[in-house]
């Protein structure tokens, strides 16, 4: 542990000292004035990474790469100060106000460092020169170009160094393959080819007053969209080496003036290349982590995701839809969907993408798919128009179809097994009433009577349940018929009647013309049943009514009571599932509760509806079910049909 | 009555107390009736008894009443035999589909019709 810190700041110590001494190397205007500052890199770079902490590394290395230039120990101290206040000036301001380690991350995140960087190295350049006028080894007149000089190589040195030891040192995510070490072969190769003819006549020689520098941005760019950061910088480093030896020999598009100056203007080419490569790889960058997301997403969505052109070819399908068709993702990309799943045109799923290609209407669906090798999957599948062509969402709802099935097999046979020994019950005690086992006691009249009510209420409740969970899986089916509404009021009274007498109550059919409907017969005398049943259940004097009306494209038919009424707070409820309200006035009445649920459900499979029409209490309730009427004429056949 | 003392009757149903409740009707309404508890025996009784009409159960042992019903419309006799279902299947059940288009038969619910109901559809069947 000890060991490697050692090492680590052994190696930062090292790597400012050479570059340094280099950079020194190439100072024109003044020894210590050097055009090209990598240390100012090193030391922003070093401080963001490991702490404040290890300033007395950059001061102690600042200070015996300028000791052993000029032998100074005054100026060395001096120079070494503003190095180190420089470092760290800019490490507080980039780690506290401009995210750290990830302030090349963004394009704003770029330019603060710019500011921050920019203001750290005016404090070591002022500081710097400051202690060379001290010392006297500047003269107060050179301030000016000193000045410059010194602060371009020092923002040259941290714009160009800081990035590249931040990405050198960060987690590493691309991926390399052989195609792409090819290709950074040849990106490598175009680098120092085309930097080493442009800045430095090797090569090949092109005249020094061609200005051609810019000639590097186009590999550089490559460079950003193909490759990491950490390449891309390496890229812009080799550039600028070569660049820098050049010039300093004499060659390339900015040896024309004052080796200062020349080194001067190259360090800005190289500083603004920098700038607008990294905002670029800052883009490049973004973009690749949001397209990341969105793949990994989509990969590990357990919905099917594809985008279909409109040649039906695959241009996207994420892992599930792979997964679904039993194919690759690279099997499927690219090719049609017809060379994919022969047959598949066939199907309805094909047909309702066609019509969205052409159309651009949506549409959704649950779809049985046959696989080539036989076996059978149940999809929900949701097609919605895009500006590409169609995207399509597929959910693999097998077990839940194969759930479905079993519970609405089970609930059939349930209902089966409980019915069975009911007709029985209600088959004896029927023929015993009839007198089929002789003559009935009279003591047994009434027992017997509870008894078949009693079982038809059992045989009511099973038949409901059944119902229900045929409309929750939606497993009604219709027998669609044209009817006379009067025949089938007719026959759902006449069970009813007796029960009505019974209760001295008067039952008023109000007259019209005969007026047909397109119904299942047997849901509408269910219903109807099912109203009049409840009128009668919850009125003890009076009268029920049943009113025919016509309105636009429906039957309507009123069933209105003097019963007991409904409060308005209860109105609502009473359509829901097991509701049953409490009324007073009508004592404890049976019943599931889900009459009125299935009765509505009927209704709108029919498309008619059910409601109340007006209740209030004491006075008496109306309930209105709409059904759709039937223009033609019936013929008897029809009314005649079960 | 008088018409229909000769009229023979078969019934294939395993509960054994709608059976004897079916036999027991059926013979108060002058019918020769006879009673299978299988579907296979139903079938092999329809062949040696060839009775005027069959009510079936679906839900039966060793063979179920729509396969007896689809045998016995492939055997000369048997294609035109009335045969009313009897049954507590709901009609739009899976089993039932195709009952009425592709095997001419009737259908009762159990639990809906007493048995002078099944009586009344028998006769209407046998006019």
């Amino acid at each position: 542990m000890m060991l490697s810190k050692i090492i680590k700041l052994s190696l930062i110590f090292l790597a400012y000292f050479i570059s340094g001494k280099l950079g020194l190397e190439l100072a024109s205007v003044n020894t210590f004035s050097a055009a090209v500052w990598a240390p100012a890199g090193i030391a922003i770079a070093s401080l963001i990474l490991f702490g404040k902490k290890l300033w007395p590394v950059i001061f102690l290395a600042a200070f015996f790469t300028n000791l052993t230039t000029t032998g100074t120990i005054f100026i060395s101290l001096g120079i070494a100060t503003g190095n180190t206040l420089e470092g760290l000036v800019a490490s507080y301001l980039i780690t506290h106000f401009a995210g750290g380690r990830s302030v090349f991350n963004s394009a704003r995140g770029i330019l603060k460092f710019i500011i921050f960087a920019g203001f750290a190295c005016m404090i070591s350049v002022t500081w710097g020169i400051s202690s060379l006028l001290l010392g006297g080894i500047a003269e107060a007149k050179n301030y000016s170009s000193v000045w410059t000089t010194w602060w371009l190589g020092d923002i040259s040195g941290a714009i160009l160094i800081t990035p590249l030891i931040l990405f050198w040192t960060k987690k590493y995510q691309y991926h390399w393959n052989n195609r792409r070490l090819l290709e950074g072969v040849f990106l490598l190769f175009g680098i120092i080819l085309v930097s080493g003819a442009v800045f430095n006549s090797i090569f090949f020689r092109i005249p020094s007053y061609l200005p051609l520098a810019y000639l590097c941005i186009p590999l550089l760019v490559w460079s950003s969209i193909r490759f990491d950061r950490r390449e891309t910088l390496t890229a812009i480093l080799i550039m600028a080496v070569i660049s820098i030896w050049g010039t300093t020999r004499g060659h390339g598009p900015y040896s024309l003036y004052s080796p200062n100056e020349s080194l001067l203007l190259l360090q800005t080419f190289l500083d603004v290349v920098t700038v607008m490569i990294l905002a670029l790889t800052a883009l490049v960058a973004d973009r690749k982590r949001v397209d990341r997301i969105f793949q990994s997403t989509l990969d590990n969505m357990s919905e099917g995701f594809q985008i279909i052109g409109f040649d039906f070819r695959y241009l996207y399908v994420n892992d599930a839809v792979a997964k679904q068709g039993k194919r690759t993702q690279d099997e499927l990309l690219g090719h049609s969907m017809m060379e994919m799943y022969p047959g598949i045109e066939k199907t309805e799923v094909f047909k309702y993408l066609k019509k969205c290609l052409l159309e651009r209407k949506p549409h959704e669906m649950d779809n049985k798919f046959v696989y080539q090798d036989g076996s059978e999957g149940w999809f929900r599948i949701k097609i919605e128009p895009i500006s590409e062509g169609a995207l399509i969402l597929s959910i693999d709802i097998t077990r839940e179809k194969e759930v479905d099935e079993m519970k609405t097999e089970f609930i059939s046979m349930a209902s089966h097994e409980l019915r069975t020994p009911l007709s029985a019950i209600k088959g004896f005690i029927s023929m015993i009433n009839d007198g089929d086992y002789g003559k009935v006691d009279e003591k047994l009249v009434r027992p017997l009577s509870l008894v078949a009510v009693s079982t038809q209420r059992l045989i009511n409740i099973v038949n409901e349940m059944l119902d229900v969970s045929r409309i929750e899986a939606d497993r009604v089916k219709l027998n669609l018929g044209n009817f006379y509404i009067q025949d089938l009021i007719e026959e759902a009274t006449a069970t009813l009647k007796p029960l009505i007498a019974q209760k001295n109550l008067q039952l008023k059919i109000e007259k019209r013309e005969r007026l047909g409907v397109n119904v299942d017969k047997e849901k509408v005398i269910e219903i109807l049943n099912n109203l009049i049943g409840n009128s009668l259940k919850f009125t003890e004097k009076g009268s029920i009514t049943i009113r025919i009306e016509l309105k636009k494209e429906k039957v309507v038919v009123f069933v209105a009571d003097t019963g007991v009424g409904i409060e308005k707070k209860d109105q609502a409820k009473l359509f829901n599932k097991f509701e049953q309200i409490k009324f007073k006035r009508a004592g404890n009445v049976s019943g599931t509760g889900l009459g009125l649920y299935i009765s509505r459900e009927f209704a709108r499979k029919m498309g008619g509806d059910l409601w109340i029409e007006e209740s209030a209490v004491g006075k008496g309730s109306t309930f209105a079910v709409s059904l759709t009427s039937s223009k033609r004429k019936i013929n008897k056949s029809e009314q005649k049909r079960k | 009555m008088e018409t229909n003392q000769k009229k023979k009757i078969l019934l294939v149903e395993d509960d054994t107390a709608l059976s004897e409740m079916y036999q027991h009707k059926f013979t108060l309404e002058g019918y020769e009736i006879m009673a299978a508890h299988s579907g296979g025996e139903g079938f092999q009784m329809a062949l040696a008894h060839k009775p005027d009409l069959i009510l079936l159960d679906i839900l039966l042992p060793v063979m179920d009443g729509m396969t007896v019903m689809k045998k016995l419309r492939v055997d000369p006799w048997g294609k035109n035999v009335p045969i009313i279902m009897l049954t507590n299947l709901n009609p739009d059940d899976n089993i039932l589909k195709g009952v009425v288009e592709e095997h001419p038969a009737y259908y009762l619910m159990k639990s809906n019709s007493e048995p002078s109901d099944v009586v009344e559809k028998v006769k209407e069947v046998l006019k």
